[in-house]
């Protein structure tokens, strides 16, 4: 009884289809969930937040929004990759992702219920800043898993990339996601946007956990997983062991990424660059920095940005770039 | 694939700025669509690329350690380079410069990378 949905039987060829099927539905829809929680926060917060939780005249709230954007980044995602790299070592792949898809939009819902400076001063804005910690403590681990879940779960080794790739496909799905929902709520709620319109999405995140959390259980661990826990091979403290043996790999990891990195982390230039060098009227082509991420099938990236570039068109007042490290 | 996406990318930084400079909406419509196009042909397979660098034992913790230690190296600090480049120079295209230069960054790195392509990932991966 233990070991129902960590070990189990080989699996026949039809099985192991129906579990790849899943494995890469649980990526790809998991992590939009996770993007979009993340990048709906981003969204709003030229929108609203600038005018309901971080008001100019209070300097405290100047540097707790600085904090909030920088320490996402820089210390919450990194945090969050050594946390849950630990346990999906550990424990296991499925186990990670749920705790990550539970942490994100759990800490997304709550949003929803933060009270505004008007009711209870900078504590509003304290809160939101605690979230915005979680929600990238979430994302940061999120990535790792949702990758590894496909790709263990590819059935030969030539179209590994391909499978992977999916789960990339979240980031632009969660941005267009987000801006829609955005774009859909300010419509309903009009001018009571800034009153109760905006905290809708965030609530809308409850359900999408229900989603994804219904899919994420119903997946198996990964074969690869599955092996090294029948073999006893899991590593007492992974993070630690990955850093002394692999070390070249972390780094040349990392430093492969930085093209891309540069390349669309001026996405936050991209709307204040526009803005500067062209003409203001049409700056807020890009609205939402970083707001989309993309995939190998690059007509669902083109799509989710048009649709990402439109509806933050139609939301640009009040916008701002105000989200730095959102990758 | 990911080096092929590097040099799209690392090139392409002077064809985006060179249509912001229009300053023709269409045009810098155009370019920032494009952008994503030459961006996307790196984060697509940069998945598998990262994931597959490190034993299976060991994965889910090196890949999200490497993955998200670029946001601290190159990821976070991008944005306010660019800004401060553009602010030293006034032109874009210096941040082109720098795209570029990151982009020959990534290209070195991911050859250096050994390429598990084809290979069987379940298998214990050396140093």
């Amino acid at each position: 009884m233990t070991m129902i949905g960590i070990t189990s039987p080989p699996l026949s060829e039809t099985d192991h289809s129906e579990q790849l099927r899943r494995a890469v539905i649980a990526s790809t829809v998991g992590t939009t969930i996770e993007w979009y929680d993340f990048l709906l926060y981003g969204t709003v917060t030229g929108l609203v937040f600038g005018k309901l939780f971080f008001p100019e005249s209070d300097p405290l709230v100047g540097v707790l929004q600085a904090f909030a954007v920088y320490s996402v980044g820089f210390i919450a995602r990194p945090i969050g990759a050594a946390i849950f790299g630990h346990y999906g070592d550990r424990i296991g792949r499925k186990g990670a992702l749920i705790a990550t898809l539970l942490l994100t939009g759990l800490a997304t819902f709550a949003v929803g219920f933060v009270p505004t400076y008007q009711h209870a001063g900078v504590w509003g804005a304290v809160i939101l800043t605690v979230i915005r910690f979680i929600q990238g403590v979430g994302v940061g681990g999120e990535w790792g898993g949702s990758a590894l879940l496909s790709m263990e779960w590819a059935r030969s080794n030539a179209h590994r990339g391909f499978i992977t790739s999916w789960s990339q496909i979240g980031g632009p799905a969660g941005a267009m996601l987000a801006n829609i929902a955005v774009l859909v709520f300010s419509w309903i709620s009009g001018d009571h946007f800034l009153i109760w319109g905006w905290r809708i999405p965030f609530m809308l995140s409850i359900i999408m956990v229900g989603v994804g959390l219904y899919i994420r259980l119903g997946i198996l661990e990964t074969p690869v997983f599955q092996r090294l826990l029948v073999e006893n091979r899991t590593e007492r403290v992974p993070v630690v062991e990955v850093i002394k043996r692999q070390p070249r790999s972390i780094i040349l990891t990392a430093l492969a990424r930085m093209g891309e990195q540069a390349s669309s982390s001026s996405t936050v230039p991209r709307s204040s660059i526009s803005r500067a060098i062209s003409c203001s009227r049409h700056s807020a082509w890009r609205g939402s920095p970083r707001s989309s991420r993309s995939h190998s099938p690059g007509i669902c990236r083109i799509a989710s940005d048009v649709g990402a570039c439109i509806s933050s068109a139609r939301l640009r007042p009040g916008y701002s770039a105000s989200s730095t490290s959102l990758y | 694939m990911y080096i092929i996406g590097s040099v799209a990318t690392g090139i392409f930084g002077f064809i985006y700025f060179a249509l912001l400079n229009t300053t023709v909406p269409a045009w810098i419509f155009l370019g920032i669509v494009l952008s994503f196009v030459t961006n996307d042909l790196m984060y697509g397979p940069q998945a598998a690329l990262i994931a597959e660098c490190f034993t299976p034992r060991l994965r889910y913790s090196g890949a999200s350690v490497g993955y998200q230690l670029s946001s601290v190296i190159s990821g976070g600090p991008a944005p306010l380079i660019a800004t401060a480049l553009l602010a030293a120079f006034g032109s874009g295209y210096v941040i082109a410069v720098y795209i570029l230069f990151c982009a020959i960054v990534s290209i070195i790195a991911t050859a250096l990378l050994p390429d598990y392509t084809n290979r069987d990932i379940s298998e214990e991966v050396g140093r």
